[in-house]
C-alpha cells in the first residue's frame, strides 16, 4: 500500500471532519439552470458548421464539373441573389432588435421584431425557391452535372436550416406570447440568436463562393 | 493482428470471403466486444441491483466460452489460408475434415458457456437474498463503489472531491468517514418520456424510409418535428429531493458500509 496522498494525512493531527470536508463538497454550489446550454448549443453550432465545410468543399471539388451543361454565367442572375442575400441580412438586423428589446424586458416589442425577422427569412426562402424552380424548368437540375448537384446540396442544405429556423421562431413566439420573457424564453431566445446569426454567415460565404466567384469563372 | 493481414491488398484479394476472414471477424467480436461486456456484466451488476452474479456458473461460462472460442476459431484460419470460401453446406476434402471437427466441439463449448451465462443469470435472481451485497463489494477503487448497492436516483449526497485517479480508494486509505448530517435538498432533473417517444417515431420513419413508404414516412416526420415541438412547452422540468428523504437514504446506506471506510 502507498503512504497516504492527501496533505491533510501527512499533518498527524486530521481530524474525521476535516478529512470528510477534503474528500466531499459539503457546501453545495448552485448552478444556475440551463447555464451550460450556451456552450452546448455552440458545440452543436460548430457540428453543423463541418456540414457546410463539406458541401464547401464539394462544391470546390465540383463546382467546375459542367458535363457540357450550363455554367454558373449562364444561370444565375445576380441582381436577384443581391436582393435575397438582402433579405436575409436585414433579417439579421431586426434579430438584433429583438434581442435589444428582449435585454429591455419588452414583450411585445420582441414579439414585433421577431415577425419582422420571420417575414424577411420567408421572403428569403420565397426567392430562393423562385430561382430553384426556374433553374429547373430550364433543365438545370441536380441531376444534369456535378456542378449542379454541389451546387443544389449546398444552397439547399442552406434553405433547409433557414426554414427549421423559421419553425423554432413561430414556436418561440407562441411561448412568449403565452409564458412572457421568463429566464427559460430568454435562453431559447439566445440559442435561436446564435442559429440566425450563423445561417447569415454561411450565407455569406455562399453568396460570395458560389454566385460571386461563379461570375468569374 | 489479422486484420493487418487483411488490410494489405493481395491477401485481401486472396483471402476475402474466406473462412480465414470469418476467424478474424470472430476473434476481433468476441475476444473484443462480447467478452468485455461479459465482465462488465459480471463486474457492475452488483452496483446496479445490489446482488452479485453466482461465482460458480460464472466460471463455467467463462471458460467454455475461452476455450471454446480458441476451439471453434482457430482452425478457420487454418481451412481460410486452405482455401475454403464461406456459408459453404459441405467442402469435400477428407484431409481438411480434422479442422472442421475441432471447430465444432468449440462451438457445441461455446453453447455451453451460452447456457451457463442464461443459467448465472436466472439462478442469480433465483438466489438474490443470498448473494445480496453491500455498496463495496469487490473492495473497488472507482468512485460508484462509494454509493449503494443500487446508487439511490441522487447518486451522491454531497459531490466527491477527487485527488487521485482512483478516488475511491484513496479516501479508502485515508478512512475518510461518510458524511452523515447536514443534507442539502438535491435538485434533480425530472424524468421525461421524450427521448423514448422520439426514438420510437424516427424508428418507424427509417423503416418506411428504407421501404419507400412515403405516406408513412411523411406522417412520422412530421410527428417528429411535431412532438419535439410540443415538448419544449414543457417548462416543468426540474423539482428538488427533500433533506428528509435525503437523510432517511443516507442513514440506511450506512448500513451497507459498515464498518466505515472498511
Amino acid at each position: 500500500m502507498n503512504a497516504p496522498t492527501m496533505d491533510t494525512m501527512t499533518t498527524p493531527k486530521a481530524s474525521p471532519e476535516q478529512l470528510t470536508a477534503a474528500f466531499y463538497e459539503l457546501e453545495p454550489h448552485h448552478h444556475p439552470e440551463g447555464a451550460s446550454t450556451m456552450l452546448g448549443f455552440w458545440i452543436y453550432l460548430m457540428s453543423d458548421c463541418l456540414i457546410f465545410a463539406m458541401l464547401f468543399a464539394a462544391y470546390g471539388v465540383l463546382g467546375g464539373n459542367y458535363a457540357a451543361g450550363p455554367s454558373p454565367k449562364d444561370l444565375f442572375e445576380l441582381p436577384l441573389v443581391a436582393v435575397n442575400t438582402a433579405m436575409l441580412l436585414f433579417s439579421s438586423i431586426t434579430y438584433g432588435f429583438a434581442m435589444l428589446a428582449m435585454a429591455k424586458n419588452q414583450k411585445g416589442a420582441t414579439i414585433g421584431w421577431l415577425l419582422i425577422t420571420a417575414l424577411f427569412g420567408a421572403a428569403f426562402l420565397s426567392i430562393e425557391l423562385y430561382e430553384f424552380s426556374s433553374l429547373i424548368h430550364e433543365g438545370a437540375t441536380p441531376m444534369r452535372s456535378g456542378f449542379l448537384t454541389a451546387f443544389f446540396s449546398l444552397v439547399g442544405t442552406h434553405g433547409l436550416h433557414v426554414t427549421f429556423g423559421l419553425v423554432w421562431l413561430f414556436t418561440l413566439v407562441t411561448q412568449i406570447s403565452r409564458k412572457g420573457l421568463i429566464q427559460a424564453n430568454k435562453r431559447r431566445l439566445m440559442c435561436l440568436s446564435l442559429f440566425w446569426h450563423f445561417l447569415d454567415v454561411i450565407w455569406i460565404g455562399v453568396f460570395t463562393f458560389v454566385y460571386l466567384m461563379g461570375m468569374l469563372r | 493482428m489479422t486484420g493487418v493481414l487483411l488490410a494489405v491488398p493481395p491477401a485481401d484479394f486472396v483471402l476475402h470471403n474466406s473462412l480465414f476472414l470469418i476467424a478474424h471477424f470472430h476473434n476481433v467480436i468476441i475476444g473484443g466486444v462480447v467478452f468485455g461486456t461479459f465482465a462488465g456484466i459480471n463486474f457492475w451488476w452488483p452496483k446496479a441491483f445490489g446482488f452479485k452474479l453466482h461465482t460458480g456458473l460464472g466460471k463455467v461460462s467463462f471458460w467454455s466460452w475461452v476455450i471454446g472460442f480458441y476451439l471453434a476459431f482457430m482452425p478457420l484460419y487454418v481451412l481460410g489460408l486452405m482455401g475454403v470460401t464461406c456459408r459453404m453446406r459441405v467442402f469435400d476434402d477428407p484431409s481438411l475434415q480434422i479442422w472442421f471437427i475441432i471447430a465444432g466441439i468449440g462451438a457445441a463449448l461455446i453453447a455451453v458457456g451460452i447456457v451457463a451465462f442464461l443459467a448465472q443469470v436466472a439462478y442469480s435472481i433465483w438466489k438474490r437474498d443470498e448473494l445480496a451485497c453491500g455498496g463495496d463489494p469487490w473492495d473497488a477503487r472507482s468512485l460508484e463503489w462509494s454509493t449503494t448497492s443500487p446508487p439511490p436516483a441522487y447518486n451522491f449526497a454531497f459531490t466527491p472531491v477527487v485527488h487521485e485517479i482512483d478516488a475511491w480508494d484513496d479516501m479508502k486509505r485515508c478512512g475518510v468517514p461518510r458524511p452523515t448530517g447536514n443534507f442539502q435538498p438535491i435538485h434533480m432533473p425530472k424524468n421525461t418520456e421524450a427521448g423514448i417517444v422520439l426514438g420510437g417515431i424516427a424508428t418507424v420513419f427509417g423503416f418506411a424510409m428504407i421501404w419507400h413508404i412515403w405516406w408513412l414516412a411523411g406522417l412520422t416526420f412530421a410527428g417528429l418535428i411535431g412532438y419535439a415541438i410540443f415538448h419544449t412547452f414543457n417548462y416543468n422540468r426540474d423539482y428538488f429531493i427533500p433533506v428528509d428523504e435525503v437523510t432517511a437514504t443516507e442513514a440506511a446506506a450506512l448500513g451497507q458500509f459498515a464498518p466505515a471506510g472498511a
